[in-house]
């Protein structure tokens, strides 16, 4: 009788909730992120007054979950580790082959589309190889970006560490002057300039675009289509920062809201 | 020609209802075809304003009243050929409540007319009355901008609709009573979607599997998505129709898009119907495509009037 009693969830794995495969590349997680973003807005939109709001927040941490897993090449490498072993134990779902067909197909036309261009030599003459070299030029490329992206990680993960100290501080300036925290744009970028963080090292990790970060810090919310993308980007700003994340998104969240 | 009724509704006020009834009338009476636009906007009713008839001295009130028994001297020619109005209720507050019995006669009435097409323009609400009038439409059709507020009434409306229209049609079945005790005030079952009720209904088996399935069958009411100002605005049409499936197992159908446009503001400033005269113009356009889509998908349709019958008997 219940809504969710005719629609019984299986536990989804991340690639299964963002609609990756696993072998997608992170330009593509991050184009599956947005649009599911995209479509959870639409969703909730379209469904107002009948969608209730938590199932929709329900949803876009599911998401946020999934992508910030998968962005994160130690997570992502551990992640893998644990649904290996998981389908050691637990037999696979049974895929159409059509259905696999497909999703390869779309795998490569994506990919092919949105590798990042450095690393690209020259063009091949020969058309009929073309697709066979494409698949091994882009393996090279995930490999490379994959290490650059490991060693992004470290990095910020050290800066993470070092800040503790100074962060303390920073947050102990507000408790002697007895006012309560209240996370804005500002406060962020402050947190941000104290663990010696740039934005495009942010955007990097993140995958999220500058203009969108910069835009959260400055509470430039014209940028935001709607709530949802609003809290979809910072959740990965939160993370990647490692903030209290409840009070960040409370807080920024009302800054949002009493802006209108 | 068997006659039709087409009802334009959907809740909230100020989305285009009257502006899309009054077009598709002349649209329709441009094909030939013999149209009676009727202004049921109890309450607020202004078709005539917006047609440029002035002041009409006649309408629905006068009727229900008996000061007029004849429905058809209601009906006002308009400058266009085949197109007549009858005008809305001017004092509204006793048409909006308009009794059992005087809606029969007035449906009995409108069905008698010399026409191909009824066009009903609705008024705002989702009050017992103008759910009524739209279920006993051929076609009915509700307009919905991409505002929260909008997509809100017009579930709402929805929800209404098909409430209303299993309570009509029980008595055939003679249900009539499961029916009213399922929706009861106090809602002693717990149900609170017409999912929940078609599910409920379901599980009783017998009559009541069959009389719902027919019942969800034949309420299939069409969206027009109007205002829209981009590409992704549309999109909440088709949203719109999942949603409907997902969260009321009801079958809804996107007959398509308005884009938002300055001049369909002028032309009701001007009092002047963009279809009567600028039948080149974008707004006109959709609306034809519109118009030809509700056309072949009445022609296709099975739909039968089960409130009527039940309505005129």
């Amino acid at each position: 009788m219940t809504p969710q009693a005719n629609n019984p969830q299986v536990e989804e794995n991340y690639y299964q909730i963002l609609e990756v495969q696993k072998t997608a590349s992170l330009v593509e997680i991050r184009y599956a992120y947005e649009g599911k973003l995209e479509e959870t807005q639409l969703e909730a939109f379209a469904a107002y007054s009948l969608l209730p709001e938590d199932e929709t927040e329900e949803k876009l941490l599911h998401f946020s979950q999934a992508f910030m897993t998968l962005a994160n090449p130690i997570a992502r490498a551990k992640y893998d580790d644990e649904l290996q072993q998981e389908t050691v134990s637990v037999e696979m779902q049974p895929v159409t082959k059509k259905e696999h067909l497909t999703k390869i197909k779309k795998s490569v036309r994506v990919k092919t589309k949105t590798v990042p261009l450095p690393l690209l030599p020259p063009k091949k003459a020969k058309a009929e190889k073309e697709i066979e070299i494409k698949k091994s030029v882009i393996k090279n490329i995930v490999e490379e970006t994959h290490a650059e992206r490991l060693g992004n990680y470290q990095k910020l993960s050290a800066k993470n560490e070092l800040a503790e100290e100074s962060l303390e501080e920073f947050y102990s300036t507000f408790k002697t002057h007895g006012g309560k925290l209240s996370y804005n744009g500002t406060i962020l970028q402050q947190i941000r300039k104290i663990k010696s963080v740039t934005l495009e090292e942010l955007a990097q990790i993140t995958c999220i675009r500058k203009t969108y970060l910069r835009a959260i810090e400055d509470e430039n919310f014209s940028k935001f289509t709607s709530e949802i993308y609003l809290k979809g980007y910072l959740l990965c700003y939160i993370e990647a920062l490692q903030l209290p994340k409840e009070q960040v998104l409370s807080d920024y969240v009302l800054l949002y809201k009493n802006s209108f | 020609m068997e006659k039709k009724i087409w009802a334009i509704g959907g809740g909230k006020g100020g989305v285009g209802k009257s502006y899309v009834a009054g077009n598709l009338g002349i649209l329709l009476a441009q094909k030939g075809h013999n149209v009676v636009l009727a202004d049921l906007d109890l309450g607020g009713a202004n078709l005539h304003t917006w047609l440029g008839v002035s002041n009409p001295i006649k309408g629905i009130t006068e009727f229900i009243e008996r000061d007029i028994p004849d429905i058809k001297k209601l009906l006002i020619p308009t400058d266009m050929s085949g197109l007549r109005l009858i005008s809305g209720a001017k004092d509204g507050v006793e048409i909006a409540n308009m009794k059992h019995t005087q809606k029969r006669r007035f449906v009995t009435a409108l069905r008698q007319l010399d026409a191909d097409y009824i066009v009903i323009d609705l008024g705002a609400g989702t009050a017992y009355n103008t759910v009524d009038f739209f279920l006993l439409a051929d076609t009915q059709i509700i307009i919905v901008i991409p505002e929260p507020t909008s997509i809100e009434n017009a579930y709402r409306f929805l929800k209404n609709s098909f409430y209303r229209q299993i309570l009509h049609n029980s008595e055939k079945f003679r249900i009539k009573s499961t029916v009213k005790n399922i929706l009861r005030k106090d809602n002693p079952f717990n149900i609170n979607t017409p999912k929940q009720l078609i599910a409920y209904m379901n599980q009783l088996g017998g009559n009541a599997a069959v009389f719902i399935e027919e019942q969800q069958q034949l309420f299939m009411p069409s969206i027009i998505l109007n205002q829209v100002r981009s590409e992704k605005e549309k999109k909440i049409g088709v949203a719109m129709e999942k949603a409907c499936l997902k969260y009321f197992n009801l079958n809804v159908n996107i007959s398509g898009y308005l884009d938002f446009d300055e001049t369909v503001r002028q032309s009701v400033i001007d009092r002047e119907p963009l279809a009567k005269n600028s039948l080149e113009s974008v707004p006109v356009q959709q609306l034809s495509i519109i118009c030809e889509k509700l056309l072949k998908e009445e022609k296709e349709g099975t739909k039968k009037n089960n409130l009527l019958s039940q309505l005129a008997s």
